[in-house]
């Protein structure tokens, strides 16, 4: 995989909170490459620095130090118009609390970052990609008339309407019930499979990393292991063996 | 972003209610104190009216012109004072929701064009909600501008086609001002906001309201102390007035700051009750919250109380003055000239007679030729015993030397710009000036002539105020039932306190307007501000009942928190007024020699009491609902 380049990259990435005594390092020299059309999971501690790698790599905060590549361009410099763009085109998000808004119906969440784009809206597709997240009756509910599950989907389906480059899931399953969360995993892995589409995501569910193609340990802001093709239970004996 | 502008009105137009409200009552105001506005002008014009008649047309539109005008302009000031507030609030409150669009790739733009939108959409549906509001208020008005004493049977009022113009301009252009500092403000949300629990925007004490603040603030503090060292009575009203406008808006400013440190001295009572104790804990935590809150408190209090209390004490100042400056024993009222029978009467030693006529005055011009005072004010005195009895402070010149074909400068002269010169024109004929008077706290005349040289037909008639100094030894009772067949007798003190009341009841008048008007907005901004913040605790409250809490007990520390801000507020609203008023105080001690305070108690508790209430009802009313659902559900609820 190596003479392909990497979807997302980051290099010996720092980044400290706070200053003096309160001062918090939350990475401190992580390195890691996904390559393009593979589902990565990160995985740690509570406070190994999941989230502050996620937020970074995707641009929604910047390392003090360090390289992040991302379809191309360099994040640790960009611009906000550039971050702009690119959580347009080649950025897609979701999260364990599902974030829509909740004055929109379903497919106008889904349409909203391509109208945010200023494109024009191709009804067809916002139908196909709430088809392809199976919510194609649902199309005109609001949020909360719709399950957990399904506002993940939801979520899900309108973080990749504009096709981006690296799909970032923080959690996606930890506010699901175990049935909701197993067929959401289903999807991201078929999303992989059929579309080619790269996922980062971070989790602490063994059985969520175990649908990853590539599981990442982070502890004390570094990766500290990976495992390839994993299975939950070797997934959870070393998150274990991390947190012992 | 337009057709989310008006999705996210739609959906949660609750937030908004407060800042359509505010625009519906400006354009409102604004619309029925215009179509009045236009009315006075065409009056000021009207021909074919005899000179009295035009003379009262005149008046009639001027008082109308100038409490129109301070309506307009108060009313404008807190539309967009309330709209900036409330919608910077909703920014606060709902920045997971911006900063989600931006996560979803909208620019920072795009967020403000959001803002934007909604502050149109609030500015076009106020309007139209205003026209109509103002039709009614129109009429309302009519019967205040009565009620202050103002003639409005004397105006022909009209509803012209431009006024509706004028509407949407007030209406949108106040949204508009309104939206651009929540605008700015929205625009700044990252979108990694959405991803943090922390629902409130971490600093409160913006850039702006330290600016604000202290730019207003150090000017209040430094007025509040010069006009402790000042003696001068025109001064210190002056510093009075921007004591307290510039003084509540600082104190509004720093609210955040001021309202928590306030909230500590709550601290020993509060921990006798875990209530109490509860709601002195909100005090200090929801700092945004009672900023909000505190700040139309301080700002309704300190203007209304502060503006009444400059009046009644000026008012107490000028009866002093009278009393002060007269040495007759009594004063008699009458419809006409009653001069001579008074001086016929026995017991009588001098008599001096006083009356308000309606004459042209000249000034010469520097350059050669004579120009025309606007809206003189002349007084027919007698000339030979007027200084004997009124003792006025004079500029220059001798009281001796006035005589029939002289004339004197009065009190008013300076202010009028009539300046100093040698002679005056009156009616045509050349007086020349032998003294001019200081200006005084009452007032009064532009210049004083001899009743000899005024046309008999304008004494005939006139209300005429006559002085009367008893000859020794003569008794005050039997000569005051002497006078009584010639209008009404009453003692000097007397006097001075009927024009007294009577002043007072036209200041009341306008200040109820006033009062009544700011009233009506800060209620809004309050209860929209109590509202706001209280229905956005839903989680918070809903802890407190999963801990133990009764949904009583939440309501009732709700309650008592909104109650024990709106005292605050009240506090240093008072704080304002004291320093205005202590410095007025200063003034008129060194004018008048006499220490005068006139604390307007009444009109300050009623405004005390009931903003009180509206702040404690509405945050009851806001805890009841927003405690509607069962606890567990939102304690376990991740949206």
């Amino acid at each position: 995989m190596t003479d392909v380049p990497p979807a997302l990259a980051l290099h010996d990435v720092r980044r400290t909170y706070g200053r003096g005594g309160g001062k918090v390092t939350a990475l401190d020299g992580a390195t890691l490459d996904v390559p393009p059309h593979t589902w990565t999971a990160v995985m740690g501690p509570s406070g190994s620095g999941k989230s502050t790698l996620l937020h970074i790599a995707a641009g929604l905060e910047r390392a003090d130090h360090g390289q992040v590549w991302l379809a191309g361009h360099d994040l640790t410099h960009a611009s906000d118009k550039l971050l702009t763009r690119l959580r347009r085109s080649e950025i897609g998000f979701c999260f364990q609390t599902f974030n829509l808004m909740g004055a929109l119906t379903a497919a106008q969440n889904v349409a909203l970052p391509l109208r945010l784009g200023g494109g024009r809206v191709d009804k067809a597709r916002v139908r196909h990609v709430l088809a392809s997240v199976g919510l194609a009756d649902r199309a005109r509910h609001r949020p909360r008339e719709l399950s957990g599950g399904q506002q993940q989907r939801v979520a899900i389906a309108r973080a990749l309407v504009t096709e981006p480059t690296v799909l970032f899931a923080d959690e996606p399953t930890g506010a699901l019930d175990t049935a909701s969360a197993r067929s959401v995993l289903e999807m991201l892995r078929e999303m992989v499979d059929r579309r080619g589409q790269t996922i980062a995501m971070v989790t602490h569910d063994p059985a969520a990393a175990a649908r990853a193609d590539t599981v990442v340990f982070l502890a004390d802001g570094r990766i500290v292991d990976r495992l390839a093709r994993p299975d939950a239970a070797q997934v959870a004996a070393r998150l274990a063996s991390l947190e012992g | 972003m337009w057709s989310i502008s008006l999705r996210t009105l739609r959906d949660r137009w609750t937030l908004f209610v407060g800042a359509l409200l505010s625009v519906a009552l400006g354009v409102a105001l604004v619309q029925s104190s215009t179509v009045l506005l236009a009315a006075a002008g065409r009056a000021g014009r009207a021909s074919g009216a005899s000179p009295a008649e035009t003379r009262t047309i005149r008046e009639t539109a001027e008082g109308v012109t100038s409490l129109m005008g301070i309506s307009i302009v108060l009313g404008l000031f807190l539309t967009v004072f309330i709209i900036a507030s409330t919608l910077a609030f909703t920014v606060v409150e709902r920045r997971r929701e911006l900063a989600l669009l931006r996560l979803t790739g909208a620019s920072r733009r795009q967020v403000r064009r959001l803002l934007v939108g909604e502050g149109l959409v609030v500015g076009v549906v106020g309007t139209g909600i205003g026209v109509m509001l103002g039709t009614a208020a129109t009429v309302v008005e009519i019967r205040l501008v009565r009620r202050v004493g103002l003639d409005a049977e004397l105006l022909h009022v009209e509803f012209p086609a431009w006024v509706l113009l004028v509407d949407l301009a007030a209406g949108l252009g106040a949204a508009l001002a309104g939206v651009l500092v929540a605008s700015r403000r929205a625009g700044r949300v990252r979108p990694l906001d959405a991803l943090r629990d922390t629902g409130q925007e971490r600093r409160v004490m913006t850039f702006g309201r330290w600016a604000w603040g202290l730019l207003l603030g150090v000017p209040s503090v430094v007025g509040a102390s010069l006009a402790q060292a000042s003696g001068d009575l025109l001064v210190t009203i002056m510093v009075g007035l921007l004591v307290i406008v510039a003084g509540s808006v600082a104190l509004q400013q720093l609210s955040p700051l001021v309202v928590p440190l306030a909230a500590r001295l709550y601290a020993v009572p509060a921990r006798r009750h875990v209530l109490g104790e509860l709601a002195q804990a909100g005090m200090r935590d929801g700092v945004r919250r009672t900023a909000t809150t505190a700040g139309p408190v301080i700002v309704l209090f300190g203007l209304v109380v502060g503006l009444l209390g400059i009046m009644s004490t000026q008012t107490e100042a000028t009866r002093i003055e009278r009393v002060q400056q007269s040495s007759a024993d009594l004063v008699v009222a009458s419809a006409g000239d009653v001069s001579e029978q008074v001086h016929t009467v026995p017991g009588v030693a001098v008599a001096a007679s006083e009356t308000e006529v309606t004459l042209p005055v000249q000034v010469p011009r520097s350059r050669g030729g004579w120009v025309s005072v606007e809206s003189p004010a002349v007084t027919a005195v007698d000339s030979a015993t007027y200084a004997r009895l009124t003792h006025q402070p004079l500029l220059d010149g001798r009281m001796a030397a006035f005589r029939p074909g002289r004339a004197v400068l009065g009190p008013a002269a300076p202010e009028d710009g009539l300046g100093a010169p040698e002679a005056v024109r009156v009616d045509g004929t050349r007086l020349a000036v032998v003294a001019r008077l200081d200006t005084s706290i009452a007032g009064g005349a532009d210049v004083l002539v001899d009743r000899s040289d005024v046309p008999a037909g304008q004494l005939k008639n006139a209300p005429t105020t006559t002085f009367v100094r008893l000859a020794p030894g003569a008794s005050v009772a039997a000569v005051s039932a002497r006078l009584a067949r010639l209008g009404t007798v009453s003692t000097v003190p007397g006097w001075a306190r009927t024009l007294a009341r009577e002043q007072a009841k036209e200041n009341n008048g306008v200040m109820a307007a006033l009062a009544g008007l700011g009233g009506l907005y800060a209620f809004l901004s309050l209860v929209n501000a109590v509202a706001i913040g209280t229905a956005q605790r839903r989680r918070e409250f809903a802890v407190a009942r999963v801990t133990g809490a009764s949904r009583r007990q939440v309501i009732a520390a709700a309650a008592l928190e909104s109650l024990g801000v709106g005292v605050i507020g009240v506090a240093l609203g008072a704080a304002v007024v004291a320093a205005c008023l202590l410095g007025i105080r200063r003034g008129i001690a060194g004018t008048l020699g006499v220490a005068v305070l006139e604390v307007p108690w009444l009109t300050g508790i009623t405004l005390a009491v009931a903003a009180l209430v509206a702040a404690a009802a509405t945050a009851a009313v806001a805890a009841y609902s927003a405690t509607r659902t069962p606890p567990v559900r939102l304690v376990a609820a991740r949206e």
